[in-house]
């Protein structure tokens, strides 16, 4: 049975995760950066409509529940059907499933001893999930575009690349609904200076947090680098003072283990 | 060596119906039985405890080779306690593995040329190969021939002597490939531009890698377009997703943009000194003017 046509209330709040009630036939709207997103209750299903913009930078955000919007005719639906609904819909944001690779605005050295603390931004995924069923479905606000890391084309590791750059700046860091701030801090110990190309974090051992001044972070990042070479010891800090107070809103996907040696740097080659 | 064979089976044959033997009778099927279970549990725990750890071909070969040991001692044991003399069993299984080998080359050859292939690692369970005109799936790799599914799903049997003779392209050895677009652009394109774009729409794809960044090979001026390669590369299970969508977006790119790719054009020529083609011209009714005559 559908419910008498309700008043959209457009929501002025920074944050689009939380719990929202969905009643039966209702329709919420959230659009995040890029993403466009529709959630309908019917009668026995969920539907979730999505709709990806090109801007990946876009710094729109708009959440209306319940919403009169009507869901683009272009946007991909999914459907969940369920023999008992249920009305009480989670939104959380999540980090990439894999690494991401970020590069700085321009190459620069970090001479042997120094250290360099480098401010990145990286796209969320938006998990939509039921109180009493579990996770729906996971989504990115944006795909981003895949990335080869490695020394060559047969060693390496698949990643997402990262469509910003890191700053050394956080203020030049551009402010958007859909991506999580990771201090990422370098520490040369060999013997030799690093040139920074391109870094690979590895995003899916952090947890997301969202602090009082509208920006969602993630932990601290530590990158020691002992040796020459591409290798470093990984290790997961605190949530930087910038933050201010924070609240925690999704662990991470993988739990790192202690000691952690990956593959961080890498200089830029050409496949032929 | 016959003639002992013989007096050895007729001796086990008499004293198989003494009453003592059937003590012995119940033992080896114990026996037999107790191998049969142990290399069953072998099999399982092979599967259950290395299933993450190793490859499915390698894991075939270890559950196989356990379990035939496994059979083959307790078979052996069974026999010894029915009273047989193993030494003379072997020696008569040394005589006709050289009368069988002699007559069974092929399949000798297929064997030795297995165990080549296996220790080598050149194909694995899974593993999409091309061995001559033939392309598919991996299913099996067994010690005398290796089985593929082909994409249209038919089963081919390739002798394993065949493929050690052949040149095999393994498809997904590597985790990244590379896919090669032959695009071709009118004369009187820009072609900066068109370089600019094709790089522009591997950007956006996000199937395709920016990293190895894309390679822009001139082929040279052809005959009615000049022609480039244009060389991604994406993640070997994507191949034929970015191979199509690269195609689909560098067309409407192009359209977009109004960039023309040619067809072959043909330009006739009589010279100066030929008499210049005939050329009648024709009125043709303009149909939107026809509704202000009535």
């Amino acid at each position: 049975m559908a419910n008498a046509p309700v008043q959209a209330q457009v929501s002025t709040q920074t944050k689009w995760w939380g719990d929202f009630n969905l009643g039966e036939s209702v329709t919420g709207f959230w659009h995040i950066g890029p993403l466009k997103l529709w959630v309908t209750n019917l009668e026995h299903e969920w539907r979730i409509y999505t709709l990806t913009g090109k801007d990946t930078l876009e710094t729109a955000l708009q959440v209306e529940v319940p919403s009169n919007h009507a869901p683009d005719p272009e946007a991909q639906v999914s459907r969940f059907s369920f023999m008992k609904m249920a009305t009480s819909l989670n939104l959380s944001p999540l980090l990439a499933d894999r690494a991401i690779v970020v590069k700085p605005e321009t190459p620069f050295y970090v001479p042997p001893g120094e250290e360099a603390t480098l401010y990145v931004s990286t796209p969320l995924w938006v998990k939509l999930s039921l109180k009493k069923s579990g996770k729906l479905i996971e989504l990115p606000t944006y795909r981003p575009s895949d990335t080869w890391f490695g020394s060559s084309t047969l060693v390496g590791e698949l990643c997402y690349a990262s469509r910003t750059v890191g700053q050394l700046d956080l203020d030049e860091l551009e402010l958007v609904p859909h991506r999580a701030v990771t201090p990422v801090r370098v520490r040369n110990r060999a013997d030799n200076p690093l040139l920074l190309e391109r870094i690979k974090l590895p995003v899916q051992y952090l947890s997301v947090h969202q602090s009082t001044i509208d920006r969602v972070w993630t932990e601290q990042l530590t990158l020691t680098r002992e040796e020459d070479g591409d290798l470093a010891e990984l290790q997961i800090g605190r949530l930087p003072k910038e933050a201010g107070p924070t609240e925690k809103l999704n662990g991470p996907r993988q739990h790192a283990e202690r000691n952690l040696v990956v593959r961080a740097f890498t200089k830029l080659f050409k496949a032929e | 060596m016959l003639d002992r064979i013989n007096t050895t089976v007729q001796d086990w044959a008499i004293r198989l119906w003494e009453a003592e033997q059937v003590g012995a009778l119940t033992q080896a099927a114990i026996l037999l039985a107790i191998g049969f279970f142990a290399a069953r549990l072998a099999r399982l725990a092979i599967v259950g405890g290395l299933a993450g750890r190793l490859s499915r071909q390698q894991l075939m070969l270890l559950r196989r080779g356990v379990s035939y040991t496994i059979l083959t001692l307790f078979i052996a044991s069974a026999v010894r306690e029915l009273g047989f003399d193993l030494s003379v069993l072997l020696g008569a299984a040394g005589i006709v593995t050289v009368a069988v080998g002699f007559a069974s080359q092929t399949s000798v050859s297929n064997l030795i040329s297995g165990l080549f292939l296996v220790l080598e690692r050149a194909v694995e369970v899974g593993d999409i190969i091309k061995v001559d005109t033939t392309m598919g799936e991996v299913l099996t790799v067994d010690l005398l021939s290796t089985k593929l599914r082909t994409f249209d799903n038919l089963l081919v049997r390739i002798p394993n002597e065949t493929l050690v003779k052949s040149n095999i392209t393994n498809y997904n050895r590597f985790p990244i490939r590379r896919v090669d677009l032959q695009v071709g652009v009118a004369y009187k394109e820009d072609l900066k531009k068109v370089i600019d774009l094709l790089n522009e729409v591997a950007y956006e794809n996000p199937i395709c890698l920016e990293e190895p960044a894309p390679l822009l090979i001139s082929q040279g001026f052809g005959e009615s377009s000049v022609n480039y390669q244009f060389s991604v590369w994406g993640k070997s299970e994507n191949f034929l997703d970015l191979r199509n969508s690269m195609q689909v977006d560098i067309k409407a790119a192009f359209d977009e943009a109004g960039i023309e790719i040619p067809f072959p054009h043909r330009s006739l020529y009589v010279g100066t000194v030929s008499e210049p083609f005939p050329v009648r011209m024709v009125e043709t009714p303009n149909p939107s003017k026809e509704p202000e005559e009535s």
